[in-house]
């Protein structure tokens, strides 16, 4: 149970790379929130100025108000699981587990109602005399997990733990992920690049971008309030398609230019007064387009269908502009067929030239 | 037209069977996707085909003639490795032109097919790099390119998407499909991922521990699984599998479960020997009706839990002591032990052999 | 708050001390060569010792080539002719130089056999580097015996022979696992694109490990550059390596220190002219690993 406070935390890496930008993050305690964004974003850095393997250039760290920017990592009380799970092949899952008790010297028999404590929690009772090599892949992971928090970190920092397993084990996998939070109540920081995973695992998300904080909010105020451009395009499965319009007006009627496509936003007055004759970009989800043989806003021609069984996604091809679009599963367009595609302007999203959310119904 | 052909192939490293007795064809400019589990054999498989491994026993046929004697460099099949397997010596150009230099191609002609490719695969601005430099996706397209520059009869695809963000991963699955029939090639596709084998296959093949359980389209793979593995493994989140006993009352055959009788009597040809047994009954989540309030043939449960995923809200709901998955409204809240009331028709259920867990319905 | 971290500093320091601790002792005998080969007769093992030659002089280095008496009366051996070191350069290179090649090749081949094609599993490797798990003078006396027979005794294969075989294992060894560290779907890729098997090890797996096998040969080199128990066994006059003319200055009138010196420096030379030649090459191998899926 700690509370993480992360100040203007910047970190340039020798040779000028600049990983991360006055980053400010309040993670409550015993919150469960993810670090997500793509490769590059920012977010492994940040893990790693929390568990203390990495000086900061700036910026402080405190836990539950004390200042632990520079304490060594050894005295954090972190615990951290990686990618790859670091597990001694020569030894039983017994002695994996107990190691880190070992080297902290606590009596035999301390040990032994520890690991079995976290052991029986993670379900591989059956395991303890088993080497890695006779483990599969879900095994070592528990394993890898289990040499964490057998040690009782106060926070439990994930590093993309799911992302070796195939994808069913990666469903069940979560939903243990979750059960176990819910049991520890440990403040746990986790770093995906994997939205369903931040989605459905955290209380909060930080979604990062290019050593920024794009957005902190709550799984549901990421995906229906997106601050920006970059979190409306990166969130959703498949995420929200942005099309660059200009706004125009003409006479007394607002309209949307797309080039390929002109839409009505005359009820949008309010908010657009202030845009005419400039760029700002529309966002509009998958799911909220509707793929029609005749009658829409605008024609497209089909690029390219995928059955991902419940549904249909429609990807399709305006200029230079690529929509996708969710359709019943038993809608299959031919490759090249001209179609016609549909929304309603309450579901759109307007973002300005800089990228912010200026309007959402 | 039948490019491939695959007759009673096994494969066993030592004692270990790795393929076992697999049999099926893939067609001439098929998009042909096979998926399962890590260790299912499926990079086995393609090593089979190229030659790199010869099968135990059986036949491989390409075009017609076994060529399970002929050399990997005189099949005309092009492959694509999971590690992608660049030459970290070489450029971005230099990969790529490799397969033709081998073949002493012209230079010129060289230069136009490395263009031609690099361009499709939009990496023109790789071209002069090493390898090292490359991000995730970038490298995936270099060694896609190297793939696809040469000219050859069959191109086998092991895993290609494994090594970039789940994101670019949803973008690419519908530009793999488009690629595929703008060149008009037969690809032979692996993927831990069956959602992304029903988005890319023309035809989808499921394996499990060396056997293939069902090779069928996506759409049919999908609604009419043979085997209970290829009704859980197919689909997301997995179907839910209730046992109920079937009975016969007055020439009507239903399902009888504590807490609900499903008549199916529609089905007698296909289950009338399984009367008075077990049976699982399968049903999909996106099938099974929600409702916050009592309804009219409704079962009653509780939420376990759930998980936001921004467009949809996954449900866990507690029928005894089995787990149900289900589709709720994300619009809406579901607070933990809520009772809910779920319904689902006869229309959309599978009816499953306990013993053989074969899908008789 | 801004503070730069103080502890990277501070251990560097300590490491640097340290480091040039290491250095000074490493370095020392060299430089005591170096001061030796240029003293006179007199300052060779003065006490006090001379810690730079206090008359310096080239003499040393004469002796060596120039069968010269006043010359050699100089260094206090005058009543005996050496024979000229330029010949032990010239076999040295021979013997240890082919030796070393033959071995890297053969060894290299070998490595490919095992990594690649699984030849002989992990038995073959045990047996491979059990050859060297005998001390040398074990082989010595059957060699020698073995060697009159078949009239290889004092002749440059025959020596070169040996040299190859007991480096070989060393290679095999160090080449397989450099060999490993390259992922062997590069080579599968090649193949499917039309490349036999021996093709693709040259042509796609050479390049990589190349800056690993020519620091193996560099390390095998100066192992064979300065073997002294075979050369001297096995050869009688017809070849003379470094190190069996080394001793040739061990004579009844005492052991002239600075010829020896002079020898020993100019020895050397080769080793380090082959090091850096292959050095740009070592920095690419250092390189390579940086690509993995």
């Amino acid at each position: 149970m700690t509370k993480i406070l992360l100040e203007d935390l910047t970190k340039i890496y020798e040779g000028g790379t600049v990983a991360l930008e006055d980053f400010n993050l309040e993670i409550e305690s015993g919150a469960f929130i993810s670090l997500l964004g793509p490769s590059g974003c920012g977010k492994t850095t940040t893990l790693k100025l929390i568990a203390g393997l990495l000086d900061p250039t700036k910026g402080r760290i405190l836990f539950d108000g004390e200042d632990v920017t520079y304490t060594l990592p050894q005295q954090r009380g972190v615990g951290l699981v990686f990618q790859d799970y670091a597990v001694f092949p020569h030894m039983t899952g017994y002695e994996n587990i107990s190691y880190g008790l070992k080297v902290r010297k606590l009596s035999k028999k301390e040990i032994r109602d520890r690991v079995i404590e976290v052991a029986n929690l993670l379900e591989i009772g059956d395991i303890l005399d088993k080497k890695p090599r006779e483990m599969n892949i879900s095994e070592l992971q528990r394993v890898s997990l289990a040499r964490t928090l057998v040690i009782k970190p106060k926070v439990l920092l994930l590093d993309e733990p799911l992302s070796n397993l195939d994808a069913s084990l990666r469903v069940r996998t979560r939903i243990e992920l979750k059960k176990l939070q819910r049991i520890l109540k440990q403040t746990i920081i986790y770093v995906t690049h994997d939205q369903v995973e931040a989605l459905t695992l955290s209380d909060k998300v930080a979604v990062m971008s290019m050593g920024k904080l794009q957005q902190y909010d709550t799984p549901k105020n990421i995906f229906l309030k997106p601050k920006n451009k970059f979190v409306a395009g990166f969130i959703g499965s498949p995420p929200m398609n942005l099309i660059p319009c200009s706004v125009i007006q003409k006479d007394e009627s607002l309209m949307m230019d797309a080039n390929t496509f002109k839409i009505d936003v005359t009820e949008l007055k309010d908010v657009l007064n202030d845009y005419v004759n400039k760029e700002v970009t529309i966002g509009i989800r998958p799911q909220d387009i509707t793929p029609s043989l005749k009658g829409g806003i605008f024609k497209a021609k089909v690029y390219s269908v995928e059955h991902i069984g419940m549904e249909n996604i429609i990807t399709a091809k305006a200029d230079d502009i690529m929509i996708k679009s969710i359709a019943q599963k038993d809608f299959i367009p031919n490759l090249d067929e001209e179609l016609w595609f549909k929304f309603e302007i309450n579901k759109l999203y307007i973002f300005d030239k800089e990228g912010e959310r200026i309007w959402r119904s | 037209m039948e490019k491939l052909k695959l007759e009673n192939i096994s494969k066993s490293f030592g004692k270990k069977i790795v393929l076992d007795d697999i049999n099926l064809s893939v067609f001439d400019k098929e998009f042909f996707c096979i998926t399962g589990r890590l260790g299912a054999g499926k990079t086995t498989l393609l090593r089979i085909i190229a030659g790199l491994e010869t099968p135990s026993s059986g036949n491989v046929y390409l075009d017609g003639e076994v060529i399970n004697y002929v050399d990997p460099k005189d099949r005309r099949i092009s492959m694509f490795f999971e590690n992608l397997a660049l030459y970290p010596n070489k450029t971005g150009f230099e990969n790529i032109a490799f397969p033709l230099r081998i073949k002493k191609l012209p230079e010129d002609e060289i230069k136009k097919r490395v263009y031609e490719i690099s361009e499709l695969l939009n990496i023109k601005y790789l071209l002069d790099r090493l390898p090292r430099t490359f991000s995730g996706g970038e490298a995936q397209r270099v060694a896609l390119a190297r793939a696809l520059v040469r000219d050859a009869k069959i191109y086998l695809l092991d895993e290609p998407l494994s090594n970039i963000d789940a994101l670019l991963r949803i973008q690419a699955r519908a530009e793999f499909r488009r690629l595929q029939r703008y060149l008009g090639k037969t690809f032979i596709y692996t993927t831990h991922d069956p959602i992304e084998a029903l988005a890319v296959g023309d035809r989808v093949c499921v394996m499990r521990e060396g056997k293939v359980l069902q090779i069928d389209k996506p759409n049919l793979l999908y609604d009419k699984p043979k085997d209970r593995y290829v009704a859980a493994f197919v689909g997301n989140p997995p179907m839910n599998f209730i046992t109920c006993v079937l009975c016969q009352e007055d020439g009507t055959l239903y399902l009888s479960h504590d807490k609900f009788r499903l008549d199916v009597t529609k089905f007698k040809e296909a289950i009338s020997d399984l009367i008075d047994r077990e049976v699982d009954v399968g049903i999909r989540p996106e099938y099974i009706e929600v409702s916050k309030g009592r309804i009219e043939k409704g079962i009653g449960t509780k939420v376990l839990s759930t998980e936001y995923l921004g467009d949809k809200l996954i449900l866990y709901l507690g029928l005894n002591d089995l787990i149900i998955r289900a589709i709720g409204n994300p619009e809406l809240t579901y607070s933990m032990d809520e009772e809910v009331w779920i319904r689902f028709s006869s229309e959309k259920i599978h009816i499953l052999d306990k013993k053989t867990e074969k899908v008789l319905v | 708050m801004k503070r730069v971290s103080l502890e990277k500093p501070k251990i560097g320091i300590h490491l640097y001390v340290i480091l040039i601790l290491v250095l000074i002792i490493a370095i020392f005998p060299i430089y005591w060569l170096t001061i030796t080969s240029f003293k006179p007769k007199a300052e060779w093992i003065a006490s006090p010792p001379y810690w730079f030659p206090n008359s310096p002089t080239l003499i040393d280095y004469y002796v060596l080539f120039f069968s010269d008496p006043s010359a050699t009366a100089q260094v206090g051996a005058a009543f005996i002719a050496f024979k000229p070191a330029t010949k032990s350069f010239l076999d040295s290179a021979i013997v240890a130089g082919l030796g070393t090649a033959l071995a890297v090749f053969a060894g290299m081949l070998a490595a490919f056999a095992v990594s690649r094609h699984g030849f002989g599993g992990n038995t073959f490797l045990v047996l491979v580097l059990m050859l060297r798990m005998a001390p040398p003078i074990v082989a010595v006396i059957p060699l020698i015996v073995f060697y009159s027979f078949i009239g290889f005794t004092d002749t440059y294969h025959g020596l070169l022979l040996v040299y190859a075989t007991f480096s070989m294992p060393y290679a095999v060894w160090i080449i397989k696992g450099l060999i490993d560290e390259v992922p062997r779907e590069l080579e599968e890729s090649a193949r499917l694109d039309g490349l036999t098997p021996l093709q693709a090890h040259f042509k796609v797996t050479w390049p990589l490990i190349r800056g690993g096998v020519l620091a193996t040969a560099l390390f095998l080199l100066i192992l064979n550059w300065s073997e002294y128990l075979f050369a001297l066994m096995l050869t009688r006059g017809n070849v003379i390596t470094l190190p069996v003319q080394m001793t040739i200055y061990q004579t009844y009138a005492g052991v002239l220190y600075g010829p020896q010196a002079a020898l020993a420096i100019l020895a050397v030379i080769p080793l380090v002219i082959f090091g850096i030649v292959i050095r740009r090459f070592l920095a690419r191998g250092l390189t390579f690993g940086a690509v993995k899926g």
